[in-house]
């Protein structure tokens, strides 16, 4: 279904020696999981679903009046992203894992953090498409002016956070017996500093804060980000080791 | 197997066909001291199908002598196999059971399996064995037979060794045929049941081989309170002190059994210092006193969670075992100690900050510590493969140990009310005191109370995750 081998096996060929071919590779994987949802397009139509009913949810949990509105917007927005993430995460890797297409991907003469980087892109880009389809929706149903470049730099910051640590808790989580019940448990406690830091620095600017007060959660958020890639990076190649 | 108090002794010699003359050497010794030794060119009669003789006559006898040589050691064949066979009915006898003895009838290497067992160098001259060696060999089974019940005399009739025959002339066709079919038969045998638990258990089991032969090297661990040990000068080093065939490497270290009674020791203590000892602080009253354990059973934890990062740095870099169950015994200890801890400060929190719990950075922290443990152990339970479990772990821990610091601080951004004790206090936290030197005094000492508790404590968990180790390989064994 989604994931026939497509243009891997004609892209990721060669060994890759340089850097050249490491983003090759990286694109390949990447390539090859938007290539497969855009013919399916299974996941993104759970993810979008998902997320509309969780901020309809909230509507009703919260009582999301003018008031309240204010104060939790950026509170509802976060929770809404992580779970529709938790959601991707969980299928693109379930998705490998079960045809055995993991095993193919980790069989390409390419390195494996080639493979966690594709990973990494192809689910971030999945969970940008939901916020950028969710914001408007948002906006338009609560009436909440959400167009801000600082925002949605804080929107994509937290999603590279999330998905970096995610990408590799996933592929944990789907080699376990208790597979996509497990990727939550896992990745939540982790991913905590990240979502304070968004909601703290979306909240930021939705109150229309001095960017002095912001600051401090958005070099969070960087610091968290860099640390998260690069320890993904180093201990990729254990995860998916056989 | 009957208990008949008249019975001689069984004894099964296990040996390679090239070694046959020292063999029927020490066979025609064992019987001269009343020992039924089951000898194959003597027991296996013409026709009898040997390869299902030999795995029953192993099971009959009381004890098994492996006669080592570098024809024995090195030989591929049905020796191994017989070996084999000691070995699995050795698994079954009690701890301390007197069963296996490996003999060296040469200066050669003891095979790694057998490495447990206390051997005995029986070196054989061509016409006499080494008298005082064959002594103790003779004590060993006498120990056993008395164990069993059966007969053994000890009464030296020295008389048969000088009669040997040259191998050749007293070949018969017993030996032609056991020889023969030995070297014919033998087929490639031992399916693993799960090839990488397999290999798993084999790096344990090398490396708690190479404890083992550290412990055998000092004589005090294998001194037998049961025999008294006559100074011959004439023994190797291993066999100095040791006449009891005994395997100790599982009993536990007398220092650890020490540090137990020293740390339950220092608890009494620091409980008496926090409690009665340091003086009451004067705004806050009794419910200060929690404090002190608060603070140390944190200090715990905190070291636990170290210990655990550290050791799923030192796996991943490694892959040796032994970091995966150090690391389990951080993660474990390090979870119950940051329960106490929190349990501990909301006690404290209820009359001085009075609620139970507050969303403080601290108190956050822990609580996130704690769920990240949880999840550590639901993420093991979800994996079969040892390997991969230990892996995943590792890295879990990993990310655990740098997500913690980054959310304490995210939520430090927040004013915090946890009170600083050591360090700069912050003018705006509730509940901050001065000690005093009473104070300081139950505060140190709980500190390095809990510090030896923890070690202790850490120590007897890496015991018990060796243990478990090793049941599990035995469990193993037995599938095969």
């Amino acid at each position: 279904m989604d994931s026939r081998p497509l243009t891997v096996s004609s892209t990721t060929v060669r060994r890759p020696s340089s850097t050249v071919g490491f983003v090759r590779a990286v694109g390949a994987v990447a390539w090859k999981d938007l290539t497969a949802e855009y013919r399916s397009r299974e996941l993104f139509s759970s993810m979008l679903v998902f997320s509309l009913l969780v901020i309809l949810i909230f509507n009703f949990a919260l009582e999301l009046d003018i008031k309240t509105r204010q104060s939790v917007t950026s509170g509802v927005l976060w929770v809404t992203f992580a779970f529709a993430g938790t959601l991707g995460l969980n299928r693109s890797m379930a998705v490998e894992k079960d045809r055995g297409c993991l095993d193919g991907l980790l069989l390409a003469p390419v390195d494996r953090a080639a493979i966690y980087f594709g990973k990494v892109i192809s689910n971030l880009a999945f969970m940008l498409i939901v916020e950028i389809v969710i914001l408007p929706v948002y906006s338009f149903l609560y009436s909440v002016n959400l167009f801000n470049p600082g925002l949605l730099m804080v929107i994509l910051l937290g999603s590279i956070g999330y998905i970096a640590v995610g990408t590799l808790l996933a592929s944990m989580a789907v080699q376990t017996r208790t597979r996509d019940v497990l990727l939550p448990i896992l990745l939540f406690p982790v991913a905590i500093p990240v979502l304070i830091a968004a909601v703290k620095a979306s909240g930021g600017y939705l109150n229309g804060d001095e960017f002095s007060m912001i600051l401090p959660w958005i070099n969070l958020l960087i610091v968290y980000d860099i640390i998260f890639v690069a320890i993904a990076f180093m201990v990729f190649d254990y995860v998916v080791e056989e | 197997m009957i208990n008949n108090p008249n019975r001689p002794l069984r004894v099964f010699l296990c040996h390679a066909s090239n070694d046959k003359p020292i063999a029927r050497a020490l066979y025609k010794r064992l019987i001269a001291n009343g020992i039924d030794v089951w000898f194959d060119e003597e027991k296996l009669l013409p026709g009898q199908y040997w390869r299902d003789e030999i795995p029953r006559a192993v099971l009959d006898s009381d004890a098994v002598v492996i006669c080592l040589s570098k024809n024995s050691v090195s030989k591929e064949g049905y020796l191994q196999k017989e070996i084999k066979a000691a070995l699995d009915a050795a698994d079954e006898k009690p701890e301390n059971t007197i069963y296996l003895i490996p003999v060296k009838l040469e200066e050669c290497e003891v095979p790694y399996r057998l490495r447990s067992w206390q051997w005995v160098n029986l070196f054989f001259d061509g016409n006499n064995f080494d008298e005082s060696s064959y002594s103790k060999l003779l004590r060993s089974l006498e120990t056993r037979a008395k164990a069993v019940g059966a007969a053994v005399s000890v009464a030296v009739q020295n008389t048969s060794v000088n009669e040997i025959k040259k191998p050749d002339e007293n070949k018969t066709l017993n030996e032609d045929l056991s020889l023969n079919m030995k070297q014919a038969i033998l087929q490639p045998e031992m399916k693993e049941p799960t090839p990488k638990i397999y290999e798993h258990n084999k790096r344990l089991t090398q490396n708690r081989e190479k404890e083992v032969n550290l412990i055998s090297q000092k004589p005090q661990n294998i001194v037998s309170k049961n025999i008294a040990t006559k100074p011959t000068g004439q023994f190797s080093p291993q066999n100095k002190t040791s006449d009891k065939v005994e395997d100790k490497r599982d009993s536990k270290p007398t220092t650890l059994k020490v540090l137990d009674i020293v740390s339950v020791l220092l608890l009494a203590v620091s409980t008496y210092l926090a409690l009665i000892y340091a003086p009451e602080e004067a705004t806050m009253g009794q419910v200060q006193r929690v404090f002190y354990f608060h603070i140390a059973t944190a200090w715990v934890g905190m070291l636990g969670f170290l210990a655990a990062a550290v050791a799923g740095i030192v796996y991943l870099r490694t892959q040796n075992p032994k970091w995966d169950i150090i690391e389990v015994a951080a993660v474990e200890i390090s979870l119950v100690f940051f329960f106490i801890t929190i349990v501990l400060g909301s006690i404290w929190a209820r009359p001085v900050w009075n609620t139970w719990w507050t969303w403080d950075p601290r108190l956050t922290t822990a609580a996130i510590t704690e769920l990240i443990y949880i999840a550590y152990f639901m993420l093991r339970e979800g994996i079969e493969d040892p390997d991969r479990r230990a892996r995943f772990g590792a890295v879990y821990a990993l990310v655990g140990s740098l997500s913690v610091p980054i959310t304490f601080f995210s939520i430090r951004l927040f004013r915090t009310i946890h009170p600083v004790v050591i360090g700069s206090a912050d003018p705006s936290a509730t509940g901050t005191f001065d000690m005093t030197g009473g104070m300081q005094v139950a505060f140190f000492f709980a500190l390095f109370a809990f510090t030896v508790i923890f070690i202790d404590l850490f120590w007897n968990r890496i015991r018990m995750g060796n243990l478990a180790a090793k049941v599990e390989q035995l469990k193993l064994k037995v599938m095969r």
